[in-house]
């Protein structure tokens, strides 16, 4: 195969041709280095033969030259030395153009031994140094092969012509030499050319032609085809053959093996013999290569009908169309497209299936592939004609080219992608909502980061005041917590801890532990109490003793509400506990002193109350026993005085006076202390007093003793009236008269003026007297019993009236006071409270 | 009224007893006077008991003047008993004391006294309270009958 390859590369008859160039160049260089050493062996093989000429050994180097290069440009390998190939090439056509005008016009232009002398007897040349005539004919044709090049068909078709014509006439001396015929017909008219002569010529030709591998015989000769192979086979063989055929006849008849006629017959019959066995050969090359092609064709149409069925699977439209818009081929697809079958479709355009303006679109789109000489992608919507669907599809459109690289047409391929289209536009759609959705994810982000930025704000503010709330607890010595019905949770502040005298790591005690931190009365009472705020959600406070687990005790006040949810259930309680230990010592101090004081109060009232029946009782018996003895001495004393006055004398007489007086007084005095001590006992009750009545009794009463005294009783009038008891006022009011009567001035006339007035809503009543006065020292002193300014010599009385009058006042819930001026008067003041209905005095 | 009423005065304060029979003397009375020095004696009497067994010796008293201290059996419960008893309810008694007090004057009424009096200090004084006594309650109003053969018992009231 490899042999192969290099007989189809060109690279391969480029390269032979590089070496005909070469062997060329290296014969023109031996002969002429043998024309410069003078070396006949080098000149010319064998001393009988013709030497080659010194210009013919520089043509074959000028000429081998060129050849070399244009292989090498021919394999486009960059050289300076290229642009010397045409000068090379003309110097070898004007080589054998001048010899050939020399030998025609019969003149030495001087050309024959400008590089070396030849001697004048040099065999078979005509002029000392010419080359023979058909060399210079070789050199002109074959100067003019690579002048030609073989660029296009036709200058390769010359220079094939020009390298045959050149071939031919080396061939021609060379058969001479083989057949050695010259000699008897003079061929080449008395000149010869050298055997390698012919040799360099015939590698030169061959060299020129295999310089143009694509075309003509070479071309032939490279390819695969029957003509290929025949042309391979047959070519050496019709070029042989004859030669050697030839050479035998001249043999045998030179040799007198056979008669002219005979050797005609040998001749046909070898021809005969060995053209048919060229045939049979040819034709079984042949039949083995056709029977290669038919298996190929098969092949062929296999892999085409694989093809075929591979288009119509594809579910895309393939279509193939020429340069001109006409339509090469199309798929099953596509047929449906334009609702026609393949066999019509090709060879029509667009315009013969779709409207103008669609046409004109995939027109230019397919113009447009051409034009960027690359696969053009589109989107489409098209309409199936068959059954009238639409789709979108997405056509790739791809320019053909042929192997030498001219546009065919245009590959169409076009994919219905609606569905995915759909589904792009799903994504799309998906994407954009997701995109959004980012969008808005991230603003809720940022709402989210201010929102947690404002909570860390408040947080650090909760924060603060947590712990100013921490500290507050802890100086107050209150703790809160929250127990959460639903999950039983208990929460408590730091403060409860200190409270109960819980490890905080502990966290908050469950409602089983909660027990052993109360008296069993206080967690009764407390239990209680969480049932009913947590069964009627009413807030309570409840005090409750904590037991400490080191078995210290506190008192402590719970305070607890409710929460709620919408449907008002109980969530959860949430309270404050309170450490009142403090206080509830303080209480209980408090509460032990108010018992002990009210203990001492009561046996002190108890005490006074027995003193007060004692006194009472003693004051009565007092009196009343008093009384007994008074009255025996007053009755005797008077029995004495009746019965007996007549037997006594002016002495005795006096002293039984004397007894009797002193009894008299005696009783007045147990009197008035009884008097005193009945006073206000057993309670009175408040009544309106009108005092007009009670006055008017009280001047009667006084009439008597008042006109003996010279003294007159005044009435301011209205008189209010007061709230009291009637028979204490009448006693009030006598005590007072008495009083004025009593501590009169002599030198004066009695005045005593009474009068009642409102004051302040209570009622004044007035007894005011120009009487001895009393000096303020005394004004106190006056009310209380037995207290007398003066002695009863001077001014009678017992003493009691005063004491009376302020007991009687008190009684009533009233006041009394004095004013006074020594030697100018008094005014005694009841206030008592007054009564709602004021009646004047009638 | 054809034998003197006989008055039985109850007090154990010697000397008033003396005053007061001098006051009767002085006042020329000729009432029968009985007198009993304390409560004990007094119910005796009253219930003929002891030293007065003998009734005729020691008739059923017209009025009673009863003092209301006394050691031992009082004036109060001399008035219930004698209040309480047959007969002996029907007797006027008249309580003469020293005592104003109001408690004693209602406790004595509430028992059943029939008048209250407060004895004077002077001789005076004395002697005309048993005047008045003797004009009313001897003379003037008309004494119970004293027998059980009446049968006003069942017709009292408390």
């Amino acid at each position: 195969m490899t042999m192969l390859a290099n007989w189809e590369s060109p690279s391969f008859w480029k390269a032979l041709a590089r070496g005909a160039g070469l062997a060329g160049a290296a014969i023109g260089l031996i002969a002429l280095s043998g024309w410069l050493l003078d070396s006949a062996i080098l000149k010319s093989l064998h001393p009988d033969w013709v030497a080659m000429k010194a210009n013919t050994a520089l043509g074959f180097f000028l000429a081998g030259a060129a050849l070399w290069l244009k292989g090498r440009e021919a394999e486009q390998i960059a050289s300076p030395w290229l642009r010397v190939v045409p000068v090379l090439s003309a110097t070898v056509g004007l080589l054998g153009l001048l010899t050939l005008l020399e030998f025609i016009l019969g003149r030495d232009l001087g050309i024959d031994q400008w590089l070396f002398q030849e001697a004048p007897d040099a065999i078979k040349t005509l002029a000392p140094g010419r080359m023979a005539p058909a060399s210079a004919l070789c050199f002109l044709s074959l100067g003019l092969a690579l002048m030609v090049g073989g660029k296009t068909a036709r200058s390769s078709r010359a220079t094939a012509l020009l390298a045959a014509i050149t071939a031919f006439t080396a061939l021609a001396s060379g058969l001479a030499y083989l057949y050695d015929v010259e000699n008897r017909y003079g061929l080449g008219y008395g000149a010869q050319m050298a055997f390698h002569t012919v040799l360099a010529f015939l590698v030169l030709a061959a060299g020129v032609v295999c310089l143009q591998p694509q075309r003509g015989v070479v071309a032939l000769l490279r390819t695969q085809d029957a003509g290929g192979k025949i042309a391979r086979h047959l070519l050496p063989t019709a070029i042989l053959l004859p030669v050697l055929i030839g050479w035998l006849k001249l043999s045998g008849d030179r040799n007198g093996l056979f008669e002219a006629d005979f050797g005609v017959v040998l001749v046909v019959l070898t021809y005969i013999l060995a053209l048919n066995l060229l045939i049979a050969w040819s034709a079984r090359i042949l039949s083995q290569a056709d029977a290669e092609r038919v298996r190929a064709h098969a092949a062929i149409q296999e892999r085409e009908a694989r093809l075929r069925l591979l288009l119509r699977t594809i579910p895309d439209l393939v279509w193939l169309k020429d340069t001109q818009g006409a339509y090469l081929a199309c798929n099953s697809t596509f047929e449906r497209f334009f609702g026609a079958k393949e066999a019509d479709i090709i060879g029509k355009t667009d315009y013969d299936f779709v409207d103008d303006g669609l046409a004109d679109y995939f027109r230019s789109s397919d113009l447009a592939a051409i034009a960027a000489n690359r696969p053009e992608v589109n989107e489409e919507w098209l309409t199936f004609a068959d059954d009238g669907h639409s789709a979108l599809v997405e056509s790739t459109k791809s320019p053909m080219f042929d192997s030498t690289g001219k546009v065919l047409g245009v590959l169409g391929i076009a994919r219905d992608i609606t569905a995915r289209h759909q589904a792009e536009e799903e994504i799309r759609a998906a994407q954009a909502e997701s995109t959004r959705l980012l969008k808005e994810a991230d603003q809720s982000r940022l709402a989210l980061l201010s929102v947690l930025e404002d909570q860390r704000a408040m947080q650090d503010a909760l924060r603060l005041s947590e712990s100013a709330l921490l500290e507050a607890q802890r100086v107050a010595k209150i703790g809160n917590w929250k127990w959460d019905v639903a999950t039983g949770k208990h929460t408590w502040s730091a403060e409860i801890f200190r409270i109960y005298g819980r490890n905080p790591a502990l966290g908050a005690a469950d409602l089983d532990e909660m027990p052993h931190y109360f008296t069993p009365e206080s967690w009764a009472h407390l239990n209680a109490a969480v049932e009913k705020g947590l069964r009627q959600g009413i807030a309570y406070e409840c005090d409750a003793e904590v037991v400490r687990p080191d078995g210290s005790r506190r008192w402590i006040t719970v305070r607890s509400e409710a929460r709620y949810d919408a449907s008002r259930t109980v969530t959860a309680l949430v309270g404050t506990v309170q450490d009142i230990t403090a206080r509830k010592l303080a209480e209980e101090e408090v509460q032990k002193l108010n018992a002990e004081l009210e203990q001492r109060v009561r046996a002190r009232t108890a005490e006074l109350e027995a003193a007060n029946k004692e006194l009472e009782s003693f004051s009565y018996s007092v009196s009343h026993d008093l009384r007994a003895p008074l009255r025996a001495i007053s009755g005797f004393a008077q029995i004495l005085a009746r019965r007996h006055h007549d037997s006594l004398n002016e002495e005795g007489r006096h002293y039984l006076d004397n007894v009797v007086t002193a009894s008299e007084r005696m009783g007045v005095l147990i009197d008035e202390l009884l008097h005193y001590s009945r006073t206000g006992r057993g309670g009175v009750r408040l009544l309106a007093v009108p005092l007009a009545p009670l006055v008017g009794h009280l001047a009667a009463t006084f009439s008597e003793r008042l006109g003996a005294a010279g003294g007159r009783l005044e009435i301011v009038e209205p008189l209010a009236t007061p709230l009291g008891d009637a028979t204490l006022i009448g006693q009030i009011l006598t005590n007072l008269v008495d009083n004025a009567l009593i501590y009169r001035r002599p030198d004066v006339a009695l005045l005593v003026t009474i009068s009642a007035q409102r004051e302040d809503g209570k009622v004044a009543i007035k007894v005011t007297d120009n009487g001895i006065g009393i000096a303020a020292a005394y004004h106190e002193k006056i009310f209380q019993v037995f207290q007398r300014l003066h002695s009863e010599d001077e001014y009678p009385g017992t003493g009691i009236g005063l004491a009376i009058v302020y007991k009687a006042v008190r009684t009533m819930e009233g006041e009394v006071g004095v004013e006074s001026t020594p030697g100018a008067g008094s005014t005694f003041s009841v206030r008592l409270a007054a009564a709602s209905e004021e009646r004047s005095k009638s | 009224m054809n034998q003197p009423a006989c008055i039985l005065l109850v007090d154990d304060n010697r000397m008033d007893v003396e005053l007061a029979l001098d006051a009767f003397r002085e006042a020329h009375l000729s009432n029968r006077i009985e007198v009993a020095g304390g409560g004990r004696q007094a119910l005796d009497y009253l219930f003929g008991a002891g030293a007065y067994a003998d009734r005729s010796a020691h008739p059923l008293p017209d009025l009673i003047l009863l003092d209301l201290k006394m050691p031992g059996i009082d004036g109060f419960e001399v008035l219930r008993q004698a209040k309480t008893a047959q007969l002996i309810r029907r007797i006027p008694v008249i309580i003469l004391t020293s005592s104003h007090e109001e408690g004693d004057r209602a406790m004595s009424y509430d028992i059943g006294a029939n008048s209250y009096l407060v004895k004077p200090v002077s001789f005076e004084g004395f002697l005309a309270v048993i005047r008045k006594i003797e004009d009313y309650w001897l003379t003037l109003n008309i004494a119970p009958p004293l027998s059980l053969g009446n049968t006003g018992e069942e017709s009292h009231h408390e």
